[in-house]
């Protein structure tokens, strides 16, 4: 098998120079180009078959808008290229722009190109609470030092993702997309709630299959200057209706809204 | 004194006459295959009970093309021997199979069992052999009417075909009865907190006969769980319902009492209702925190029936009980919307660092048609996990996991979990 993938990464990580290059339009390029050389000694079955090289100031206040263009650049070169299977960009590490850069040409190319694409970020960078829903992100360290283990997680994480097999944060060094999902485990809920609570008996981590979410405090607004000639709409979505229940909202799964 | 279970295994269903010597038998069973009258079930419960207007009897084995909607309740067939206490004396069970009483929608929350499909993964009845009542009741019959009329009937037939089958020998035997450990056995001593709804309104659950909505919380001896103490009357989402199969095959009494000795000290059960209001829920969690310390406990382990409202009985346990010094893991599942990107509980509390998630039930699931079914297939659009689109014109039903019974039973009865994506 032969994956033919193309790979974005930044000026630095292209070999174009440091933050003086950091304004270049993205730039095609033959064949791997740094960390892209290292995909080939973890994965052999993976190709890299064009490099884009972006500088991270290039259009950093829309990173959609650049995927957008980073993207066409993909599509223009894709017959000549006889076809690609995957895109990959990065890793980006703990790094704001390139991050970005990254995850937002992830989301991107999967909806205009319709392949797997993938990267690799920090848990804590910023693009992880933007993409995460959308992008596959594979963790990696905040720096450089963590690139072999990155790239590494990517390779088996692209070849899982382009047979069709699904990803998951256990397994597979996915960070989590911020949403659940259903799998059937090996044993039943009784017998791994009670493995749980042994384990918490003994001081050891209990590993919670649901962690409790943590909430944001929302200031209240501002104090009405004068309550008494204000108009008040109570909003609920206590399932509470007007007398009569005159808009017709169902008693499960209500399907409309009532004013 | 312990309980001894007496078992039989039944792998099929047949419908006929008993051949031999009671002509009013209403059930026998022969090398595990148990045969019922169906005419003489039906007139037996409908002269037993007025509200009944017709009982159709039918049967269903796994990997059939069967769907049976829209199902109340479950329950095995068991049999008490006369004369003991509860917790007591010989109880006669046939495994392998189960009465299902369904009809027509009782109070939005009755659900679905397809024996093979898709949905089979999804409930522990698609493994049984089921006799399914097929039941209406009289018109004008008020819902709480219906609903106790529906677990009557339900209980009824499990009882008089458990009771027919007696003179059989049975395939296994055991006596439950958990002797104390010796001193100094260095085992951590773990209680189980057993939710029961009583909440009125069609959310009901009996204790040894009486109303779960007074008298709990109440400690009970593991044999006494064992032995049919707690009976559903609810109509709570299906996927999430703990019906009376499921509180007869309680999984978290069962693995308690296996590990009782060796892998922990089993200090005993505590039943604690899940009321409406809130300070009954904070009374409730209160008596129940000073039960399990009254057991000793180093640990519980917490269940819980329906979602919503018991969240937050489930929160109030677990920090009382951590602020108790009780250690705790508690069982949840989850309604995160289809999608699962949505907040998952009604109520959470940082001290529930130990949850195990038996599901998201809002799991959209496309249930191909079947080639035969019982009850009002159309009534599947208006359960709770339905949809106004939910019966397509080819008899293919689009619902969410919570209208298939038993699909996150927060027993933790199944394998399906919740995880990160």
């Amino acid at each position: 098998m032969s994956v033919r993938a193309v790979h974005c990464l930044n000026q630095y990580f292209a070999g174009l120079g440091g933050e003086e290059s950091a304004d270049t339009p993205p730039q095609w390029l033959d064949g791997p180009k740094g960390p892209g050389n290292l995909f080939a000694a973890v994965a052999p079955d993976i190709e890299i078959v064009a490099t884009i090289a972006v500088g991270d100031n290039y259009k950093a206040d829309d990173p959609d808008a650049a995927a957008a263009e980073i993207a066409h650049l993909i599509e223009q070169h894709r017959e000549a290229l006889g076809g690609i299977d995957l895109v990959l960009a990065g890793p980006a590490f703990n790094a704001g722009r390139y991050g970005m850069r990254c995850a937002a040409l992830c989301r991107e190319a999967e909806r205009r190109l319709g392949v797997p694409a993938l990267t690799a970020l920090y848990p804590d960078n910023p693009a992880v609470a933007i993409y995460r829903r959308d992008v596959t992100i594979l963790r990696a360290a905040d720096d450089v030092m963590g690139m072999r283990d990155a790239v590494a997680a990517m390779a088996a994480a692209a070849l899982k993702r382009i047979t069709g097999e699904a990803l998951s944060p256990e397994d597979d060094g996915a960070l989590p997309r911020g949403v659940r999902e259903n799998v059937f485990a090996e044993q039943t809920g009784a017998v791994r709630a009670l493995d749980m609570l042994l384990r918490k008996l003994a001081g050891a981590d209990p590993a919670t299959e649901y962690a409790m979410p943590c909430f944001d405090r929302v200031p209240p607004a501002p104090a009405l200057a004068d309550a008494a000639k204000a108009t008040i709409a109570l909003v609920t979505s206590g399932g509470i209706v007007p007398r009569g229940n005159p808009d017709r909202i169902e008693s499960a799964s209500a399907s409309r809204y009532g004013a | 004194m312990g309980l001894i279970r007496e078992r039989y295994a039944v792998s099929s269903i047949a419908f006929g006459k008993r051949a031999g010597v009671d002509p009013d038998g209403i059930a026998s069973l022969e090398n595990h295959c148990l045969t019922v009258d169906t005419d003489a079930l039906a007139v037996h419960l409908c002269a037993e009970d007025s509200r009944l207007a017709d009982v159709r009897v039918g049967k269903a084995s796994p990997g059939e093309r069967t769907r049976i909607v829209c199902v109340k309740d479950v329950v095995q067939p068991r049999f008490k021997v006369a004369g003991a206490a509860p917790g007591e004396g010989v109880l006669r069970i046939l495994d392998g199979c189960a009465v299902v009483t369904c009809g027509p929608i009782v109070g939005f929350q009755e659900g679905i069992v397809d024996m093979s499909g898709p949905g089979a993964a999804y409930t522990p009845f698609s493994a049984l052999s089921l006799i399914v009542l097929e039941v209406a009741v009289v018109d004008g019959t008020e819902p709480h009417e219906h609903e106790a009329a529906l677990r009557q009937a339900g209980l009824r037939a499990a009882d008089l075909i458990a009771a027919a089958c007696a003179e059989a020998d049975p395939d296994a035997s055991e006596e439950i009865a958990l002797a104390p450990l010796p001193d100094e056995h260095g085992l951590p001593r773990i209680a189980y907190v057993y939710m029961v709804l009583a909440q009125g309104l069609l959310h009901d659950t009996f204790v040894l006969g009486r109303d779960a909505k007074t008298g709990l919380p109440m400690t009970v001896a593991p044999e006494i769980a064992c032995d049919n103490a707690v009976v559903s009357g609810n109509c709570v989402s299906a996927c999430d319902k703990n019906t009376t199969w499921h509180h007869q095959n309680n999984p978290i009494v069962t693995e308690l009492i296996r590990g009782h000795g060796t892998r922990w000290d089993f200090a005993g059960i505590v039943l604690t209702p899940a009321p409406t209001r809130l300070h009954q829920k904070e009374d409730a969690a209160k008596a129940t925190v000073e039960m399990v310390g009254a057991l000793r406990a180093d640990g519980a382990i917490i269940s819980k029936e329906g979602f919503g409202n018991p969240d937050a009985d489930l929160m109030m346990l677990i920090r009382g009980l951590e602020k108790a010094g009780v250690r705790t893991a508690g069982i949840t599942d989850e309604f995160a919307g289809a999608d699962g990107g949505s907040q998952s509980l009604a109520d959470t509390t940082p001290e529930a660092d130990a949850m195990v998630s038996v599901g998201n039930a809002n799991q959209r699931i496309l249930l191909p048609a079947m080639d035969r079914t019982y009850g009002p297939l159309p009534d599947t659009a208006r359960l709770a996990g339905g949809y106004p689109h939910t019966l397509g014109e080819d008899g293919t039903l689009d619902v969410e996991l919570q209208a298939i019974i038993g699909a996150t039973n927060q027993f933790g009865a199944g394998r399906l979990r919740c995880r990160e994506a």
